[in-house]
């Protein structure tokens, strides 16, 4: 029986979902010796199979029609069943997005299979297989055990398990399949999706962010942060520092004992880089920019800037300026 | 306009001790807060268009509080499904349960929360819709009726703060998030004043429930940090450039520390910034 990646394709591409969902799917599919297969909806799908093939699949089915352009759970639903009747049985693995949890859990009602949503684990223990999630808040973890013979529907959630590095080792097939959709099977009129308003999503939700700290001399200093977040469409958050002094409110700090935070880009500023801070930041690019040389952040950045943010801001945000973008003219409003 | 409308309440345990299975002596049950805020939805809708409210909510002594806060906060009728072993009860046999009774109330609009607190589960609200065979919108952040009560207009929550317009005809199952709507103060004069008011229980025995079992729940323990994923560093690299491939989890960080004119620092941080797609 295999393993089956649903694939979700967001507005900016692929879904880094996905992508983890696949490397966990692999780990899966060698201690059971059976095939990955990457199932991937949309209108035009085949754009993004160059990218799965990177990651170690071996086969790509790729489901394409008009109606599956916006996510929509009866339109995909329908889709995956047929699908399934035809090329099943065999465990699924979703991505634990929105849409992913969604579609779980209608698709297992719908096939009758089993369903273990929310999963930070999904991995081959002796004969069986065993799906770990965090229960009642994060204070514990439930372990669940499946005969390695029973079909089941999963989802794992994003940013745990991490991702592996692409790279070509197999050359996986690649089928095509239209559905038989109609549009009047489709009961849902969805939109299309908008990006954030970094101002007023929570900071946890945020895929860019701008955060100050003690090194930020005043209100004044603090508006070059905000017109930087401005700038770049980020939200803006910071240290305890920052929130004791208040320039930001509670809902806005990050830390340990803050939010926690996963953007793409944190931008640091004024900000030592204590544990008590980095200990709630995971992000792939940190540019940090302050004056000690041997602050902790520095050390963790992929950018270190040595240099007084109250001459560098201004600098940076004027040269960002004239390259003629800014960020919250382009954000759509909600 | 007179919509039915069934909210679907569940209560959990915020005092669990150190095993939530063998439930604490001294247990403080409440309801679950992403359903809080399907019910303030619900509330909501009694206002505006003077909807029936239905709260319903599937448990032992435990779903009586969630009850006593429906009928508290001020909806029309409880319905009590009384079973004791709550805890054997997975999400799939919850919405059975659910639906078995809501089908009977020939609702307008069920609404439930996304996400249970307790077990993790977000599954009980498209279980649901499945089995009532209803179009089913969740992640909601808000709505609203229009067309006389027929059409429902939805905003949904995406990942990192992303939003979709979702609509669909009534009747239809939407999952509420947590945050949706600001919960309302019920005095203790209300919620004792609640407890008192009459609720209809349905005794639910287990040949009731479909029967589907497979995979188990073999162990419940402190959380523990899963290993992030690694890729396999080169062999041809260095001991101390295997190590920094380890330690950064197979992405290649560039560390970069620069210390010049300001303008060339400016420069950086956009090259990078563009680089990255981020600019």
């Amino acid at each position: 029986m295999d393993i089956w990646v649903v694939g979700e394709i967001g507005t900016n591409g692929l879904e880094e979902g996905t992508l983890e969902s696949l490397g966990e799917g692999r780990v899966l599919a060698n201690s059971l010796g059976v095939e990955l297969v990457c199932i991937l909806l949309g209108d035009s799908p085949n754009q993004y199979s160059s990218i799965i093939s990177q990651y170690d699949v071996d086969k790509i089915l790729l489901i394409k029609h008009p109606l599956l352009s916006i996510y929509s759970t009866d339109g995909f639903c329908i889709s995956l069943t047929e699908v399934y009747k035809k090329f099943g049985p065999a465990r699924i693995i979703f991505s634990a997005s929105s849409n992913g949890q969604d579609l779980a859990a209608r698709l297992a009602a719908r096939l009758h299979l089993e369903l273990l949503g929310n999963c930070i684990w999904i991995k081959s223990v002796n004969d069986e297989i065993q799906l770990i999630r965090r229960i009642f808040s994060d204070r514990f973890q439930a372990t669940y055990a499946s005969p390695a013979d029973l079909p089941w529907i999963a989802s794992l959630i994003p940013n745990v398990a991490g991702i592996e590095k692409p790279h070509h080792s197999r050359n996986p097939i690649i089928t095509e399949f239209t559905p038989h959709l109609e549009p009047r099977l489709i009961r849902i009129y969805a939109g299309p999706q908008i990006p954030g308003n970094p101002r007023s999503i929570a900071i946890e939700e945020a895929e860019k962010i701008v955060a100050g700290g003690r090194g930020v001399r005043d209100r004044v200093s603090w508006g070059l942060l905000e017109e930087l977040g401005e700038t770049l469409g980020a939200a803006v958050g910071g240290s305890r520092r920052a929130l004791d002094l208040g320039y930001i409110s509670s809902n806005r700090m990050i830390g340990q004992t803050g939010h926690q935070v996963k953007p793409q880009l944190y931008i640091s500023v004024g900000i030592s880089g204590m544990q008590q801070h980095l200990g709630g930041v995971a992000s792939k690019c940190i540019i940090s920019i302050n004056t000690d040389r041997n602050a902790p952040i520095i050390q963790r950045s992929t950018l270190g800037i040595i240099a007084d943010l109250h001459a560098f801001l201004p600098l940076l945000i004027n040269k960002l300026l004239s390259e003629g973008r800014s960020g919250p003219d382009n954000q759509i409003p909600l | 306009m007179s919509l039915n409308v069934v909210v679907c309440v569940h209560t959990t345990n915020i005092c669990i001790g150190n095993d939530p299975i063998q439930m604490n002596t001294n247990p403080i049950w409440i309801i679950n807060p992403s359903d809080r805020s399907a019910l303030e939805a619900a509330m909501n809708l009694q206002a505006n268009y003077n909807a029936n409210i239905t709260a319903i909510s599937i448990g032992g002594k435990d779903a009586v509080v969630s009850l006593n806060y429906c009928l508290g906060r001020g909806v029309n009728n409880a319905m009590h499904l009384e079973y004791d072993d709550e805890v054997s009860l997975d999400a799939y046999r919850i919405a059975n349960i659910l639906a078995n009774a809501i089908n009977d109330l020939l609702p307008d609009l069920v609404l439930c929360g996304d996400h249970g607190n307790d077990w993790n589960s977000s599954s009980v609200g498209p279980f649901l819709a499945e089995f009532l065979d209803l179009p089913q919108i969740s992640h909601v952040t808000g709505f609203e009726i229009e067309n006389h009560g027929r059409f429902l207009q939805t905003e949904r929550r995406l990942e990192r703060g992303g939003r979709q317009k979702v609509a669909c005809n009534l009747p239809a199952v939407i999952c509420m998030t947590e945050v949706s709507y600001q919960n309302t103060y019920v005095s203790v004069y209300r919620l004792r004043e609640g407890s008192q008011r009459p609720r209809e229980i349905k005794l639910i025995s287990k040949q009731d429930e479909e029967e589907k079992s497979g995979v188990r729940l073999v162990e419940v323990s402190p959380i523990r940090t899963r290993p992030r994923r690694l890729s396999h560093p080169s062999t041809g690299l260095s001991a101390a450039q295997r190590m920094q491939f380890l330690m950064t989890g197979g992405f290649e960080k560039k560390q970069n520390v620069f210390e010049g004119p300001l303008e060339e620092g400016a420069n950086k941080v956009i090259s990078l910034l563009r680089e990255s797609g981020f600019f």
